[in-house]
């Protein structure tokens, strides 16, 4: 159980700011989906933090801006809001697309995306497809009476399982990210069931061919599940760069960032199962025609991997 | 890439016992035919999901002649009901069900003595249903509320009943286990369709077919129900639920690590009930409640080897176990060591 | 207890309240507002009973702090309608017998409503989508998305309203009618009471010390600290008990809170009454315990060698070995043409009825003493209690409230004991209520087994023999471990006749959670090896797997492996049932999916993909610069 005697909802970051050099014993909370079922038995147990401070309604933090090659989201957007705006929906399919495999649509009204990178988890569904819109990092923090504000990118601002790059009093304030208008996506998510589901691995995926249709143009992928923290596959993307879209392309790409893996358990399982997401990402973000011969499937594992190496 | 997506199909058969196993069961009822045709029943029951309220209010509306709507059930209370024993064993519509019958019974045996001497007709010839009585043969009928009002009004009588049901279950020897320890057993069948993705090892079950000797069915729709509930939780038995500890510690100790089938994980079930009736108690009826799920989980195994063609032995059959077996039937059939 | 001011409107009302500051939105209906409707099954945003609106769109109330919803409108299951008024969508789950225990029922009709707002014409995959966090153990939610499509085609004016209504009175029997569900009114408006809904004036909390090794001896207990804490009323232990302080439903191995000794972690030691649930929380953090750790079990196999016991004055950890023995299993392996042997396993299975236990005792003016919970044995409840309160069983009441789900769960005697050890000690009203992890981690679990299966079987597919034997593990108390071995060995073998069978059942105590009962009672257990088996014979035999079952199903008049004889056998029925139900493809069980006919009838749902509310399926979106 959380228990806590405030429970402080700023309006604005000033009377944000203000309330911190006040507190000393706080904890910052957006959606709450993270921090309540956390103190919890079996996990942090009854917890006492003297106070809550609730960021959803500072006024400076309602960001949500769509511009034709960047977008600009505060990180107090919700889930379901990107799930279910229809600019987004058209020209950033892969927020929708991670979103609809997220927790389920009551959870998605209050988790936060900057929740969701502060917390860290290992098995976080968003990160990896932000990574793949190159997001950056908007940060804000007040020194002496200044606010200030940093970018990073998202991949340098995640450092490990519930760390990130934040000192002093600064907050996660909104990201930036590519627009993708006209980009195909693909977000591949396994776990033990279709709702309310852990990813043991996720892969995002979005990706353009050249004009004619016949040539990667941008490919980028990124996972998560199978390693401490999410990252983007760079060989395979930089593999793909310009190559012929066919078969044979894909599975050689396919196996050339097997080694992000360093989950500590069901290792076997991560490699085989992020093997097969690469390339059925890749397929659907760029197209439906290609098809994999079936007996690529009926291989082993090692037999797989030999083929493409050949 | 659908291709990777194999569906399948597999059956089993089985079947169960009905009521307490081994042992001399029994449950009580009291019933009393109230005023304004509505009925009371007393009896140790209390829902528990399956549906016995229902199927009470029917057995007590069938026996008294009243509309089912308007029988009461009370509470179950050790110091002010009787004795109906536990809810389990698969022997709610089968023990209390017939302890009902029973006391109605009595209680409208009752209640005919009464009105047998108002209309002076033989009490054999007297008839109830939905609310009201009449004797064969005459133009002798009124509604039940008025039958009741004659009854304690003109003849001081209240027609309360009290029945008992017993199940003359043994035990078994202790030796070679012989024994008779049901007198009801119910029979059932199941056929799962399933799709196993063999890029991650997911397995869909996308159908049952669910066949089963309840005996009589006295609410189908309430069958169907168990059939599905059950058939669901044993799709969570074969796919997905293991309770884990490492070192007598839990590590599967909330819905987040314990995981349950939700609406995006169920098959479509089918059903089809077959009335074998029991040829030793009043009503007929045997049960459904456990039976449900006991042949879908062998079911669905067989359906992933007639799918894929690898067997999984030990439940659950995770993503991760199907690929780890269709891994080593390749490496077997391409004549490489298993490691 | 720190205090805010909220200001808000639920159903309609507008509040102005002071709160506990710590409370979620949860917390603050059920406790203060008395809209119990809204259920607490995992307080985790795991599993929805306690799904309601706020400003119009749904939310899991047990992830919101009350502070939040301060300015907000909330609409809960209360709003929806009343059982003499009910909404549509609760006519509809009134209608189909969406509802069985329905403790999830009040979300699940919230879920419903939320879809049906937001898209009036959801087809049946967003329906499900939609309703994908909100989980229920009872119905295999096949009547809910029934009741959902109904009532979104009587909303649309697809069908009329009298749709709701339709219910066909028998003409000649009520039995084999579709009567409607007499309980169904008051669980789709989310009025009834369970356990954790009802509420006594002056009433405590309880809260339970649990143990944290899985075996060990109790050093030293103290308990000074945690009496300290304001608010403690009662702090009970082994000692308080004034009875025989043992129960269980065959052997009777079990104290209230633990003597001496822990057997499991999450065994309770001792139970906390205070007036307010923090308190009692509270108190439990501050007793203080000594343990020595002993040596501990987790295998069942190792727990069959004896070298460590775990109840030590029964000199053994077996609890039970049932023996089946018909004709001569030798004999009968030589006259086989084949004979397959095979292992399974199967694992521990939480019930996960949806309502965690919870109880309510109290001792009523004339000295008896009372508890109401959802126990499904309530009848062996009272002797077992009578014994431990070592009072006569007329000074013994038990009340069976609704019960949220049970499957077995609620079959065992749990926290009963320690309920009415605070009640007659302070003799107020107490309350305990689970919380989830708790409940997982220290109830009883669906016995883990194994099987070693030897069938002998001729060409033709007549079984010969049949040797089965399966160890199970019965956790640290022996609960219904005796029964689910009885019935796991009368019914293993299947619905066969077996001329030559030796089954031998046998279960264990171990230091891991007791294992209970469980819907299907070890039957489930065996028979899943059978029926495997069957099928792997039948792909040897080259044999239609009902073909063979038929070969060797039961008749009437014939002797079942207990030698009884069946007045009636449906199996044959049945079987000729399913196979045409299912249009199933004759042919023998070698993996022959890929070549069958019989797929993707009818009768299947779609093979499920998510973004059903996306304009273009994921398959579909390929870009082009
Ligand atoms: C049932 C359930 C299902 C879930 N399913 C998924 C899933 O499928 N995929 C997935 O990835 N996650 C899932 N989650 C986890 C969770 O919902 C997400 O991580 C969510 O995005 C967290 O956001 P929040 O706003 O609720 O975070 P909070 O709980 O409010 O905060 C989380 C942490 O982040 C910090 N924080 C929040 N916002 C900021 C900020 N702007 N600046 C600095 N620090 C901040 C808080 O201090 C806290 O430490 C699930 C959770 C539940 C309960
Ligand atoms: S989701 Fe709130 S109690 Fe389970
Ligand atoms: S009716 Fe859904 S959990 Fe019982």
């Amino acid at each position: 159980m959380l228990r806590y005697d405030n429970y402080f909802i700023p309006k604005s970051l000033d009377e944000y700011f203000n309330l911190l050099t006040e507190v000393k014993d706080y904890r910052i909370v957006a959606g709450c989906t993270d921090v309540l079922p956390w103190a919890r038995e079996g996990r942090a147990g009854n917890v006492f933090i003297k106070n809550i401070i609730d960021i959803t309604n500072i006024k400076e933090l309602n960001i949500f801006e769509i511009h034709k090659d960047k977008i600009k989201i505060s990180a107090t957007t919700t889930f379901q809001k990107l799930f279910i705006d229809p600019q987004i929906r058209k020209d950033i399919k892969i927020l929708p697309q991670v979103s609809v495999w997220f927790a389920d649509d009551q959870i998605r009204e209050q988790a936060t995306i900057g929740g969701n990178i502060v917390n860290a988890s290992p098995a976080g569904d968003g990160s990896p497809a932000f990574l793949t819109l190159n997001a950056q990092a908007i940060i804000m923090g007040r020194k002496g009476k200044d606010i200030y504000e940093r970018k990073i990118s998202l991949d340098k601002f995640i450092l490990g399982r519930n760390k990130v790059d934040l000192q002093g009093n600064e907050i996660l304030a909104a990201l930036e990210m590519d627009n993708t208008k006209g980009y195909g996506a693909s977000f591949e998510k396994v776990g033990h069931r279709r709702s309310l589901v852990i990813s043991t691995v996720c892969v995002s995926c979005v990706a353009r061919t050249d004009s004619s249709g016949k040539l990667f143009d941008d490919v980028r992928i990124a996972v998560a599940g199978v390693r401490e923290i999410p990252c983007r596959l760079e060989k395979t993307e930089k593999f793909l760069q310009g190559k012929e879209i066919n078969e044979q392309n894909i599975l050689q790409a396919s196996v050339l960032d097997l080694d992000v893996i360093n989950a500590r358990s069901r290792l076997e399982y991560r490699k085989e199962v992020l093997q097969n997401f690469i390339i059925r990402a890749i397929i659907k973000s760029v197209s439906e025609k290609i098809i994999i011969k079936e007996n690529y499937f009926e291989k082993t594992k090692i037999q797989k991997l030999e083929e493409v190496h050949a | 890439m659908s291709l990777t997506k194999k569906r399948g199909r597999g059956m089993a058969a089985s079947w169960y016992g009905i009521s307490r196993t081994a042992a001399m069961d029994q449950a009580g009822a009291w019933a009393e035919i109230d005023d304004g045709g509505t009925a009371k029943v007393v009896t140790g029951v209390t829902e528990i999901g399956e549906g016995i309220l229902t199927v009470l209010a029917q057995v007590a509306a069938e026996e008294l002649g009243v509309k089912p709507e308007l029988v009461h059930i009370g509470d179950n209370d050790t110091s002010r009901s009787p004795e109906a024993a536990h809810a389990g064993a698969t022997r709610q519509t089968y023990m209390i069900g017939n302890a009902v019958a029973m006391a109605c019974r009595d209680s409208k045996d009752k209640l005919f003595n009464e009105i047998a001497k108002e209309w002076n007709v033989e009490k054999e010839t007297l008839q109830a249903h939905d609310g009201e009585i009449w004797a064969n043969g005459t133009n002798y009928k009124m509604p039940m509320s008025e039958a009741i009002h004659i009854c304690k009004k003109k003849y001081g009588v209240i027609p309360v009943g009290s029945g008992n049901y017993t199940s003359h279950n043994t035990p078994l020897d202790p030796v070679d286990g012989s024994g008779s320890p049901w007198q009801a057993y119910v029979f059932g069948g199941q056929v799962a369709e399933v799709e196993v993705d063999t890029a991650t090892g997911e397995v869909q079950i996308l159908g049952i077919w669910a066949c089963h000797d309840v005996g009589k069915a006295i609410n189908p729709k309430g069958i169907e129900g168990q059939i599905e509930g059950g058939v669901v939780q044993a799709v969570g038995q074969a796919l997905m639920e293991d309770y884990q500890q490492v070192e007598g510690h839990t590590t599967t100790g909330s819905f987040a690590k314990y995981i349950l089938p939700t609406s995006l994980d169920v098959p479509k079930v089918t059903t089809k009930i077959v009335e074998d009736l029991d040829p030793l108690s009043p009503l007929g009826a045997k049960g459904i409640g456990e039976p449900a799920m006991v042949p879908t989980c062998p079911a669905i195994m067989n359906a992933i080897y007639d799918a894929v063609g690898v067997r999984i032995q030990s439940l659950p059959a995770t993503p991760e176990k199907i690929l780890r077996a269709l891994d080593e039937k390749k490496r077997k059939s391409n004549g490489m060591a298993i490691n | 207890m720190h205090k805010l001011t909220i200001n808000l409107e639920v159903n309609g009302r507008k509040i102005n309240k002071e709160v506990n500051s710590h409370y979620r939105l949860l917390d603050f209906l059920r406790e203060d507002l008395d809209l119990t409707g809204s259920k607490e099954g995992c307080g985790a945003g795991e599993c929805g009973t306690c799904s309601v609106f706020v400003d119009g769109k749904l939310v899991k109330s047990c992830l919101m702090p009350v502070a939040k919803a301060s300015g907000k409108k909330i609409e809960t299951v209360e709003h929806q309608g009343t059982p003499d008024n009910l909404s549509t969508l609760q006519k509809a789950f009134f209608l189909t017998g969406a509802s069985q225990c329905g403790f999830c029922i009040p979300g699940m009709v919230m879920a419903a409503t939320s879809t049906l707002r937001n898209n009036p014409k959801a087809d049946i995959e967003e329906i499900k989508e939609e309703m994908g966090g909100n989980i229920c153990r009872c119905t295999g939610y096949q009547k809910i998305f029934d009741a959902v499509e109904l009532a979104r085609d009587v909303i649309s004016g697809k069908l009329d309203p009298k749709a709701l209504e339709e219910y066909s009175k028998p003409e000649a029997s009520y039995l084999g009618a579709n009567v409607k569900r007499i309980d169904a009114p008051g669980k789709v408006t989310g009025r009834l009471k369970y356990a954790a809904d009802m509420k006594m004036p002056n009433m405590l909390h309880m809260q339970v010390f649990r143990s944290s090794r899985p075996h060990a001896k109790i050093k030293k207990l103290d308990l000074s600290k945690a009496k300290a804490v304001s608010g403690v009323e009662a702090i009970v232990t082994c000692d308080d008990v004034p009875g025989i302080d043992n129960f269980g439903v065959f052997i009777e191995d079990q104290p209230v809170l633990a003597k001496e000794r822990v057997r499991y972690v999450g065994e309770a030691i001792a139970a906390v009454a205070a007036d307010t649930l923090e308190a009692a929380k509270e108190a439990v953090s501050k007793i203080e315990i000594e343990y020595e750790d002993l040596p501990a079990l987790y295998d069942p196999e190792e727990a069959l060698k004896d070298e460590i016991l775990i109840h030590e004055h029964y000199k053994t950890n077996l609890v039970k070995h049932i023996p089946i023995r018909k004709g001569n299993v030798e004999e009968g392996f030589a006259k086989a043409d084949l004979i397959v042997e095979e292992k399974f396993a199967t694992q521990p299975v939480e019930h996960a009825y949806l309502e965690p236990m919870a109880g309510l005792s109290y001792v009523d003016s004339d000295g008896t003493l009372v508890i109401v919970s959802p126990s499904q044995n309530i009848t062996h409840h009272r002797h077992m209690m009578s014994k431990i309160m070592d009072l006569p069983i007329n000074k013994v009441r038990f009340i069976m409230s609704p019960v949220g789900g049970g499957f077995g769960g609620k079959e065992d005697m749990i926290y009963q004991g320690m309920l009415a050890l605070c009640a007659m000690k302070t003799r107020l009203p107490v309350r305990y209520v689970m919380t989830r992890e708790e409940d997982i981690t220290s109830t009883a679990k669906r016995h883990p087994s194994r099987t070693n299966y030897k069938i002998g079987i001729t060409k033709d597919g007549k079984i010969t023999a049949v040797q089965i034997k399966m160890l199970a593990d019965g956790g640290a108390y022996g609960c219904s471990t005796e029964g689910v071995m009885r019935k796991a060995a009368i019914l293993g073998a299947g619905p066969y006749k077996i001329d030559n069978l030796q089954m031998d059942t046998f279960g264990v105590y171990t230091n891991n959670t007791p294992s209970g009962a469980f819907r299907s009672f070890g039957a489930l257990q065996t028979e899943f090896a059978t029926e495997s088996i069957l099928d792997i014979c039948a792909e040897k035999l080259n044999m239609d797997p009902f073909e063979l079952r038929r070969k060797n199903m039961f008749v009437a008049g014939d002797l079942t492996h207990t030698k009884q004889e069946l007045n009636s056998a449906s199996i044959g029925t049945v079987l000729n049932e399913l196979e045409s139900l299912a249009s199933w493809e004759k042919g023998t069980p070698n993996s022959r999916g890929a070549s069958r006919k019989d797929l993707n009838g009818k009768d299947n749902r779609d093979s499920c993909f998510l973004g059903a509310r996306l304009n273009e399926k994921p398959e579909a979106s390929g870009g082009v610069k």
